[in-house]
C-alpha cells in the first residue's frame, strides 16, 4: 500500500521537480529477468523519484548529495541500493510476500501472516462502482463463507446475509455490521456510500469473533473507511450513470385474446358476439409494459484525500439517484463523510470518522393484493385498460382535469394508488467516532473510542382526500388519511482497549490486549394519524380530526469486558486467546451475564521445508471457541402487563408470558484449515473446515391456546452447521501489459437439528416458516409437503399420496411428510471472478451461484388458479388444461382445487448460476494525462445481474415473500428468506457506464 | 515526563471510574410501555383497567373485532348459513367457510385464541380478587369477570362442541380457571362445559351492580348477564330458565321503529343490552366482513341471500337499514348495510351489538311458546313486531304458526349478528341455501355448496392444528 502512495506521490511531484544535478538511468527486473514496468525509484531523503517504463528502464535527475535510492514495485521486495559513484545500475527485485499486508481485526489489526483467525477480505476494487446501494448486497459472491441474498430488489434494499450458515432459528442470524469501530443497525446499511469504502473484512470463525461474544454468534464484518496519506494527496471525481430493468420473472402471461378465450371456455365469462370481442380485444396490452418502466440511476462521487506528517484527511461528498422500475419507486442518497488523524504529540493521537447521509424513497405496497404494482401486473387482464377510455380510445378526464382511471375487476387501480396514496419515506443518518490514542511507552498503546449512531427515519402514508383508498377505508365526511410516522435510534458505544506488545527473546512475542466496551441503544417512535384534509394539503395541522397518535420506546445495554493474549515463535508460529463477559439487559437477572472465548493458533511450515522453491506459505489454522446470540425481542425473560384503550378509557392486560429461565443461544465453533501459496504466489487460496453448533437455541415454543397465548420464548435445541469454505487464486498470466487472475470460492454447509427439546411431538413450526419444520436429525427447516404425483388422465383430477402413500385427489394437512434433505437453506455457495488486464483494458467479472435449496413457487400456484382465480390473468400454461378423459398434461381440470395443501408441485430447485458484475474499463495513456497534469483517467463501462443460468421458474434470487409481511427491521432478521417465491419488488439487472478522474 | 504521567493517571482513572461504576444498573431496562404482571393488581384503579382489558379482547381478531381475513364469531355464522351468497365481484374473503372447507389448518384459530385470551384475563382477575377491600367495588369486578369468563367459554363452545339441544354426550370445550402458561387442559365433556358456563353466569348475576346501577356502555351489568342466560339456556333447550332469566331483564324496552336505523349507527342505547365498543382509533372496521365503499359502489364480499330478501316485507323498517340495492362495476345487488358505519367516523367502524333486548324477546318467545304459552309467546313476539312494521297488526298466530312466526322473524331480525347458523344448529336443521344467485333480482351466481345436512361434522369447527401440536390432551371433533 506504502508503495502505491509512493508512485502517486512520485507521479504528482516528478514533473514539477526540474532541478538537475546528478544522472542516473538504469533498468528494473525481476528474477527471470523480466523487465518490469511501472518500479518506483526514489532518491532516499528526498521527494524525487520516477517510474520504469515498458522496458523497466528509467532516467532519473538527483541532487548531488543523493547516495542511495529506494526500489520498489508492488509484490515485490523493496531494495536499497547505494548509487556513489554510479551512473547506470541494473537492478534485479526479488517477488516479495504478497499476503503480508495488514488486516483489520477485533479492536487491533495485525500482519495477515501472523493472522490465525478465519478472515476474508473484500477490497475497495471488489466493490468498486456496483451500482448496489446496500453494504450487506455488496458481498454476494465476493467472499468465501459468507451467503447473500438481497431481500428484494427494491432501490436501497438491504439483503440478508448468513456467515456460515443459520446460526439461529428464531434468534439473530444477521451478521454484526462494525463500520470503523461502530456497530451498526442495519437501517443504516444503506446509509453509506460504498464508495468510501476501504476494505470489509468478515470474521468467519470464533479465533475472531469470540471477541464480539455474544453479538458475534452470527459473524461479523468490520467495514473499515478510507483514510488520507501524507504522501499522497488526491481529488477523486466518479460519475456513472445506467439503466435497470426487471429480471425475467419466467412466465408468459394470457394476452387479451387468449384471455377471453379461457374465460369463455372455463365459463366465467358467457360467449360473446364477434364485435364485442373485437371492441374489447382493441385497448388490449401488456400490463408488465403499463406498470414497469426503465430503471435509471446515476450517482457522482467526490473525494478528497491526503495529509502531512501530522494529520491526514479524507473527506467525500455522493449523490446516488434511482428511479425504479415502478412509478412510485425513488431513491436518492446524498452522504458525506470526513474522517480525519492528527498527532498531537509524539504520544497522542485523535482520529475521528464521521458520515452524514439522508436518503429519500418512495415506498410501494410489498403486499399480496393489487395495492402493489408487483401482483397487479399478473393480476389485472390484458383486456382491461388503464384508463376509462373514450369511443376514440382517448382517455377520458373528469372535471378537474385528472385522467379516469379503470377500476378494473378488482375495484382498483394501482396506477391511481401510486398517485393518489403515496408513501413518502427519509432517513437522516450520522454515524460518527472520534478517537484518542496514547502511546506513553514503547510498545504499548491505549486506545479510548467513543462513537454514535442516530438513524432518524421519517415516512408520511397519504390517502389523499377522493382516491380510491380514501373510498374504500376512508371517512366521507372527512376525506383524506395521513399518517406521519417517525423512529429515531441513539446508540453510543464507548470502548477502550490497552495493548502491550512486547518480544521475550528474538523469537518468542507477546502481544496482551484488554478493553471494555459500554453500548446503549434508544429506540423510540411517534405515529400521528389524522382524517379530512383540505386538497392539496397534508400537514396534520390541517387535519379535520386526529385520529391516531402515540409514541413507543425501547431501549438495550450492553456491558463488556474482553482480553486477549497472543503468543509468537519464529513469525511462524502464531497462537492467540480471547475472553469476553458480555452483560445484556435483554435477560433476567440470573442469567445476565455469558462468558465466551475464543483460541487459535496458525503454523506456517513454508519455511521448514526444506529447499522451499514451492511454497511461499502453507499455514495451518485451527480455532475453537464460543460466541453467544442475544435474542431479538428486548424483555422476554419479563411477563408485562401491557395497556392500550377501550371505550376511550385505560385497560389493561398480560402481554407476555415470561419465561425468566431463558439464557443465552450460544455458539461453539471449531475451524480448521490451511493457507497456502505457490510459485512465487501466483497460485494462493485456503481451504478451511468448519463446525459451528448453536445450543440453547432460542424458539418460540408453542404453548396450548387455552392458556391465551400462542407460544412462549425458550431455549428449544441444538442445531449444527457444518462444511467447509474454499478460495483459490490463480494468476496464470503475469506480463507487463498483460495480465490474468482468476479466483474461485466455494462454500459448502448443511444445518442439521441435532436435538429438539420440546414437551410434545417430535416436531415443531417455526414462527417464521410456511411450511417447514424443524426436527431432530433433519436439515433446518426441512420441507414438510404432501408429495404430488401428476393430473390423472381419466378425469383431470390432481394426484397426490396421502400418508399411507396411496393415491388421492383431496390431501389433507396431515398427508404432508417430511422431504428429508430439503430445506430452502443453500448447501452449497460461492462466486468466481476473472480479471483480464491488457495494456490499458481492464476487464473484471464475479459471477455469484449458490444451490441445494428447495423454493416453493407461489407465483406459479396464482398464475395456475384454475377456474377459481380465472377472473385474474394466468400464465399462458394454463390453457394446456386438462380436457376430455386421456389427455396427458400437468394442468388439471380448470374445476378442481388448485393446491388443497401445500404440495410438491410448485416446489422447485434453486439453483442458480448468475453473472453477478461485469465491467470492462479503458485507462487513457498516461503520456496523454500527464500533461493535463492528472494522476488518473479511465472510463467504465458496467453490468449487474446480466445473465443467470437456473432451472428455477423465475428469478432464483429469493429473498422476502412480501416486505409488508414483515414489518420492521428487526423483524426482517428472523425472517427466514426464500421459502417462498412470491410478489416482492423484484430485482433487477443493470447496465452503467462512468468515468473516474483523479487528479 | 511528569506531566505526562499526571495525564495518564489521571485519565486512566476516570476511565476505569466511568466503565465500571454504574454499569450494573445500565443494564437493567425495563420496557417503557408496560410493567411487571406483578405489579398490575394492587389497586381499584388496577382492576378497573384489567377489567376493561377483559373487554379489549373480546374485539381481538377472531372474535367480535376481525375485520377482513380472520372469522370473526360476529359474521361467519352467517357465511356459513343460508342467510347470505358471495358476491362475484368481491373479494370472496372467507369463501372457505362458506364452502364449509374449513379444517385444522383454517384461521379459526384465532377466534380460538382471542377467546382464551379473554379467559386468561378474567383468570388473573380472579386469582388477584382478594386484594380489594371494598366488597361492593370487588362483587362488582369479580361478577364482570365470571360472566365474561362464562360468555367466552359459550362461545368457544357453541362453535367447536355439539349443541346441547341436540345430544347429551360428546366433548365441550377446556374449562379454563388459571392463568397459568404450562396448561395443557383436556376437553370437558359437553354437559360439563354448560353446567360451568351456567354456574359462572349464575354467580356473576348475582354478584354483579345491583341492577338499578349499570358499569357504563360496553360492560356487563346484570341485565346483560340475564339476558346471556336465557341465550345459553335457550341453546341447553331449557325453555323454563329462558324465561326465568328473560324475564329478569328489567327496565329496557324494546328499540322503537324509528330509532332501528339509528341503533345500527350507534345514535341510540336504545335495546343494547351489550355491546363491544369499537372506536375509530381502534382501527378495526368489522363492516370490512360484509362491504368496501368503493368509487364505483358498493363492493360487497357477500349479498343477502334473495329468498331471505323477498322474506323482508316493505313495511319493515329492516328492509331499508338493513341493505341497499345499488350498483357495483355495473351490476345491482342488494348489499348488507348494517354494519357501515356511525354517521360520522370510518367506514365500517361501528360497535358489536353482541346481545339486545331483541333477542330477549325472541329467546322468551320461543321458550314461551314451546312450552304451550302462546299468549305470552306472542306478547313477546309483538312487542318486538310492533317495532319494526307500520303500519302493524299482529298476526295472533298460534300454535305451529306462531313457531314458524318466532323462527322467521328471529331469522329476519338477528340477520348478520351470528345467530342464524347456531339456531339451525341447535336446533337439528341442515343448512339449505336457495337456488338464488349473487345479483339484486335472485339471478347471477349462487352458491357452489348449497347443503350442508343436519348434523354434519361441519356444523362443528375443527380445533386448530396449533392447539393439537402443543396439547397433547386436546382431542379434535370427528371428521378432521
Amino acid at each position: 500500500m506504502k508503495k502505491l502512495f509512493n508512485t502517486f506521490f512520485l507521479l504528482l511531484f516528478a514533473c514539477a521537480y526540474m532541478s538537475a544535478q546528478k544522472s542516473i538511468t538504469g533498468k528494473v527486473i525481476d528474477s527471470s529477468g523480466e523487465p518490469l514496468l511501472g518500479a518506483n525509484i526514489i532518491g532516499v531523503g528526498t521527494t524525487v523519484g520516477t517510474i520504469t517504463d515498458l522496458d523497466g528502464s528509467f532516467s532519473l535527475n538527483l541532487p548531488e548529495t543523493v547516495n542511495e535510492v529506494e526500489v520498489s514495485y508492488i509484490g515485490f521486495d523493496t531494495k536499497i541500493i547505494d548509487i556513489t559513484g554510479l551512473s547506470n545500475i541494473d537492478i534485479t527485485l526479488a517477488e516479495g510476500e504478497v499476503l503480508s499486508e495488514v488486516v483489520v481485526l477485533g479492536y487491533n489489526s495485525v500482519k495477515r501472516s501472523d493472522a490465525v483467525e478465519s478472515i476474508s477480505v473484500v477490497s475497495a476494487d471488489a466493490i468498486a462502482n456496483l451500482p448496489i446501494t446496500s453494504i450487506d448486497n455488496l458481498l454476494q459472491g465476493k467472499s468465501t463463507g459468507v451467503e447473500v441474498t438481497a431481500i428484494n430488489g427494491k432501490p436501497g434494499q438491504t439483503a440478508y446475509a448468513r456467515v456460515r450458515g443459520l446460526t439461529s432459528i428464531n434468534g439473530n442470524n444477521d451478521p454484526l455490521f462494525i463500520i470503523d469501530g461502530v456497530p451498526m443497525a442495519r437501517e443504516a446499511y444503506a446509509a453509506i456510500n460504498p464508495n468510501d469504502i476501504q476494505e470489509m473484512t468478515i470474521l468467519k470463525d470464533a479465533a475472531a469473533t469470540a471477541i464480539y461474544g455474544s453479538r458475534g454468534s452470527a459473524g461479523v464484518i468490520l467495514v473499515t473507511t478510507k483514510g488520507g496519506s501524507a504522501k499522497n494527496a488526491y481529488v477523486e471525481y466518479t460519475a456513472q450513470v445506467g439503466a435497470k430493468t426487471v429480471l425475467d420473472d419466467g412466465f408468459d402471461l394470457m394476452n387479451a385474446s387468449e384471455k377471453l378465450n379461457y374465460e369463455t371456455a372455463l365459463g366465467v365469462r358467457s360467449p360473446m358476439t364477434a364485435s364485442e370481442r373485437a371492441a374489447i380485444l382493441e385497448y388490449g396490452h401488456d400490463w408488465e409494459q403499463t406498470l414497469l418502466r426503465r430503471g435509471k440511476l446515476a450517482s457522482h462521487n467526490l473525494s478528497f484525500s491526503g495529509g502531512t506528517e501530522r494529520a491526514t484527511y479524507f473527506l467525500s461528498a455522493s449523490r446516488y439517484d434511482e428511479q425504479g422500475i415502478s412509478v412510485g419507486s425513488d431513491f436518492d442518497r446524498t452522504s458525506g463523510r470526513f474522517n480525519g488523524s492528527y498527532k498531537i504529540t509524539d504520544w497522542i493521537s485523535v482520529s475521528n470518522n464521521i458520515s452524514i447521509s439522508r436518503r429519500n424513497d418512495n415506498e410501494l405496497r410489498d403486499r399480496y393484493n393489487v395495492q402493489s404494482p408487483f401482483v397487479g401486473l399478473y393480476s389485472y387482464n390484458p383486456y382491461e385498460t388503464a384508463y376509462n377510455l373514450d369511443a376514440d380510445g382517448n382517455i377520458q378526464y373528469d372535471a378537474a382535469g385528472e385522467p379516469i382511471y379503470n377500476f378494473t375487476h378488482l375495484g382498483f387501480n394501482i396506477i391511481e394508488a401510486i398517485n393518489n396514496t403515496p408513501e413518502e419515506q427519509n432517513w437522516t443518518d450520522v454515524i460518527g467516532n472520534i478517537a484518542f490514542t496514547l502511546t506513553p511507552f514503547k510498545n504499548f498503546s491505549f486506545r479510548t473510542m467513543g462513537g454514535l449512531t442516530n438513524n432518524t427515519f421519517k415516512s408520511t402514508y397519504f390517502i389523499k382526500p377522493g382516491s380510491i383508498l380514501d373510498f374504500y377505508v376512508g371517512d366521507p365526511d372527512a376525506p383524506g388519511i395521513k399518517r406521519d410516522r417517525v423512529d429515531t435510534r441513539d446508540r453510543y458505544i464507548w470502548n477502550n482497549v490497552a495493548q502491550y506488545d512486547f518480544d521475550l527473546s528474538d523469537r518468542h512475542g507477546l502481544t496482551l490486549l484488554a478493553g471494555t466496551e459500554f453500548v446503549k441503544d434508544n429506540f423510540e417512535r411517534l405515529s400521528l394519524s389524522g382524517k379530512g384534509f383540505p386538497v392539496g394539503l397534508s400537514v396534520q395541522d390541517v387535519a379535520a380530526e386526529i385520529t391516531d397518535g402515540w409514541t413507543r420506546k425501547n431501549e438495550f445495554s450492553l456491558f463488556s469486558l474482553f482480553g486477549q493474549l497472543g503468543y509468537s515463535f519464529d513469525n511462524n508460529f502464531n497462537i492467540k486467546g480471547t475472553i469476553r463477559r458480555d452483560g445484556s439487559s435483554r435477560f433476567g437477572r440470573d442469567n445476565r451475564y455469558g462468558v465466551f472465548y475464543g483460541v487459535g493458533l496458525g503454523y506456517d511450515l513454508a519455511d521448514l521445508i526444506a529447499d522451499n522453491g514451492i511454497f511461499d506459505q502453507l499455514k495451518l489454522r485451527l480455532s475453537y471457541g464460543t460466541t453467544g446470540n442475544e435474542p431479538v425481542s428486548l424483555y422476554e425473560s419479563i411477563g408485562v402487563q401491557d395497556f392500550n384503550s377501550y371505550a376511550g378509557q385505560t385497560s389493561a392486560f398480560p402481554g407476555s408470558v415470561a419465561n425468566p429461565l431463558l439464557q443465552w443461544e450460544t455458539q461453539k465453533s471449531l475451524s480448521g484449515g490451511i493457507d497456502f501459496g505457490i510459485l512465487n504466489n501466483r497460485i494462493s487460496g485456503s481451504f478451511e473446515l468448519y463446525q459451528k453448533k448453536s445450543t440453547d437455541l432460542l424458539f418460540e415454543d408453542q404453548l396450548s391456546r387455552t392458556t391465551g397465548f400462542s407460544n412462549q420464548p425458550s431455549n428449544i435445541g441444538d442445531m449444527t452447521n457444518s462444511g467447509f469454505d474454499a478460495e483459490i487464486v490463480f494468476s496464470p498470466i503475469r506480463q507487463n501489459d498483460f495480465n490474468v487472475d482468476l479466483g474461485f470460492r466455494f462454500s459448502k454447509n448443511q444445518t442439521i437439528m441435532d436435538v429438539l427439546n420440546i414437551d410434545e411431538g417430535e416436531q415443531v413450526n417455526p414462527d417464521n416458516s410456511f411450511s417447514s419444520v424443524l426436527k431432530e436429525g433433519e436439515i433446518a427447516h426441512v420441507w414438510e409437503l404432501v408429495e404430488y404425483v401428476g393430473v390423472d388422465p381419466m378425469n383431470g383430477d390432481l394426484l397426490y399420496l396421502d400418508a399411507e402413500g396411496n393415491e388421492t385427489n383431496s390431501p389433507v394437512a396431515s398427508d404432508a411428510k417430511i422431504l428429508s434433505g430439503k430445506s430452502s437453506l443453500p448447501t452449497y455457495w460461492g462466486g468466481f471472478d476473472i480479471d483480464v488486464r491488457y495494456k490499458l483494458l481492464t476487464l473484471s467479472s464475479t459471477f455469484a451461484f449458490k444451490g441445494g435449496n428447495y423454493i416453493y413457487n407461489q407465483k406459479k400456484r396464482d398464475l395456475l388458479q384454475g377456474a377459481d382465480g380465472a377472473r385474474d390473468n394466468q400464465s399462458i400454461e394454463a390453457l394446456d388444461y386438462w380436457k376430455e378423459p386421456g389427455d396427458i398434461t400437468d394442468i388439471p381440470s380448470p374445476y378442481v382445487e388448485v393446491e388443497p395443501t401445500p404440495s410438491t408441485r410448485f416446489l422447485e430447485k434453486g439453483d442458480y448460476v448468475r453473472l453477478r458484475n461485469v465491467a470492462l474499463s479503458l485507462a487513457v495513456p498516461k503520456n496523454v494525462i500527464d500533461e493535463l497534469n492528472i494522476q488518473n483517467i479511465s472510463v467504465f463501462v458496467a453490468a449487474t445481474n446480466l445473465l443467470t443460468w437456473t432451472k428455477f421458474t423465475g428469478d432464483p434470487e429469493v429473498g422476502v415473500f412480501l416486505e409488508e409481511s414483515v414489518p420492521t427491521a428487526s423483524t426482517l432478521v428472523t425472517q427466514l428468506p426464500g421459502e417462498y417465491a412470491g410478489f416482492s419488488y423484484p430485482n433487477t439487472s443493470s447496465i452503467t457506464g462512468g468515468i473516474t478522474v483523479r487528479f | 515526563m511528569i506531566m505526562k504521567n499526571n495525564i495518564l493517571y489521571i485519565f486512566f482513572g476516570l476511565l476505569l471510574l466511568g466503565s465500571f461504576s454504574s454499569c450494573d444498573k445500565e443494564l437493567e431496562l425495563f420496557p417503557q410501555d408496560a410493567i411487571a404482571v406483578d405489579l398490575a393488581y394492587q389497586n381499584e384503579g388496577n382492576f378497573t383497567d384489567a377489567i376493561r382489558g377483559v373487554y379489549s379482547a373480546f374485539r381481538r381478531d377472531g372474535y367480535y373485532g376481525a375485520s377482513s381475513g380472520a372469522a370473526s364469531i360476529y359474521f361467519i355464522p352467517d357465511v356459513m348459513s343460508d342467510n347470505v351468497v358471495i358476491n362475484s365481484n368481491g373479494r370472496r374473503s372467507r369463501e372457505d367457510y362458506y364452502d364449509w372447507r374449513y379444517s385444522e389448518d383454517s384461521s379459526s384459530e384465532t377466534f380460538w385464541l382471542s377467546a382464551y385470551a379473554a379467559i386468561q384475563r378474567c383468570n388473573l382477575i380472579l386469582e388477584n380478587i382478594d386484594v380489594l377491600t371494598n366488597v361492593e367495588f370487588k362483587n362488582n369486578i369479580k361478577g364482570e369477570a365470571l360472566a365474561a369468563r362464562g360468555i367466552a367459554h359459550f362461545d368457544l363452545v357453541k362453535f367447536y362442541a355439539s349443541s346441547p339441544a341436540q345430544t347429551t354426550d360428546g366433548m365441550g370445550v377446556p374449562f379454563v380457571t388459571s392463568s397459568a402458561s404450562d396448561l395443557r387442559p383436556m376437553r370437558n365433556s359437553l354437559n360439563e362445559t354448560y353446567d360451568l358456563i351456567i354456574a359462572d353466569l349464575t354467580t356473576a348475576h348475582g354478584l354483579i351492580n345491583g341492577g338499578e346501577t349499570t358499569n357504563g356502555v360496553g360492560r356487563l351489568d346484570k341485565n346483560a348477564v340475564a339476558a346471556m342466560l336465557s341465550r345459553v339456556y335457550l341453546y341447553m333447550g331449557n325453555d323454563e330458565k329462558v324465561i326465568e332469566y328473560a324475564n329478569l331483564v328489567t327496565g329496557v324496552g324494546e328499540v322503537a321503529r324509528a330509532n332501528v336505523s339509528s341503533l345500527w349507527k350507534d345514535g341510540t342505547e336504545e335495546s343494547v343490552l351489550w355491546k363491544v365498543r369499537i372506536d375509530d382509533a381502534d382501527n378495526i372496521n368489522i363492516g370490512v366482513a360484509w362491504l368496501q365503499e368503493s368509487p364505483d359502489g358498493i363492493r360487497s364480499e357477500y349479498n343477502v341471500d334473495y329468498e331471505l330478501y323477498q322474506m323482508y316485507n316493505d313495511n319493515d323498517i329492516r328492509k331499508e337499514v338493513y341493505f341497499e340495492t345499488s350498483d357495483f362495476f355495473g351490476v345491482t345487488y342488494n348489499h348488507i348495510v348494517k354494519y357501515r358505519g356511525r354517521e360520522t367516523g370510518d367506514a365500517n367502524v361501528v360497535d358489536a351489538k353482541v346481545m339486545r333486548y331483541s333477542e330477549v324477546l325472541l329467546n322468551k318467545a320461543e321458550a314461551y311458546a314451546n312450552t304451550g304459552k302462546d299468549s305470552e309467546a306472542l306478547a313477546a313476539l309483538d312487542a318486538l313486531r310492533s317495532n319494526r312494521y307500520e303500519p302493524f297488526t299482529s298476526g295472533n298466530e298460534t300454535g305451529q304458526d306462531l313457531k314458524n312466526a318466532i323462527q322467521k322473524e328471529r331469522r329476519l331480525e338477528l340477520a348478520f349478528e351470528g345467530d342464524r347458523f347456531f339456531t339451525l344448529k341447535r336446533r337439528g336443521m341442515a343448512v339449505n341455501r336457495s337456488n338464488f344467485g349473487d345479483v339484486s333480482d335472485g339471478s347471477g351466481n349462487a352458491a357452489e355448496f348449497s347443503t350442508l345436512p343436519a348434523g354434519d361434522d361441519k356444523f362443528n369447527m375443527a380445533i386448530g392444528n396449533g392447539e393439537i401440536q402443543a396439547n397433547p390432551n386436546m382431542q379434535q371433533n370427528p371428521g378432521y
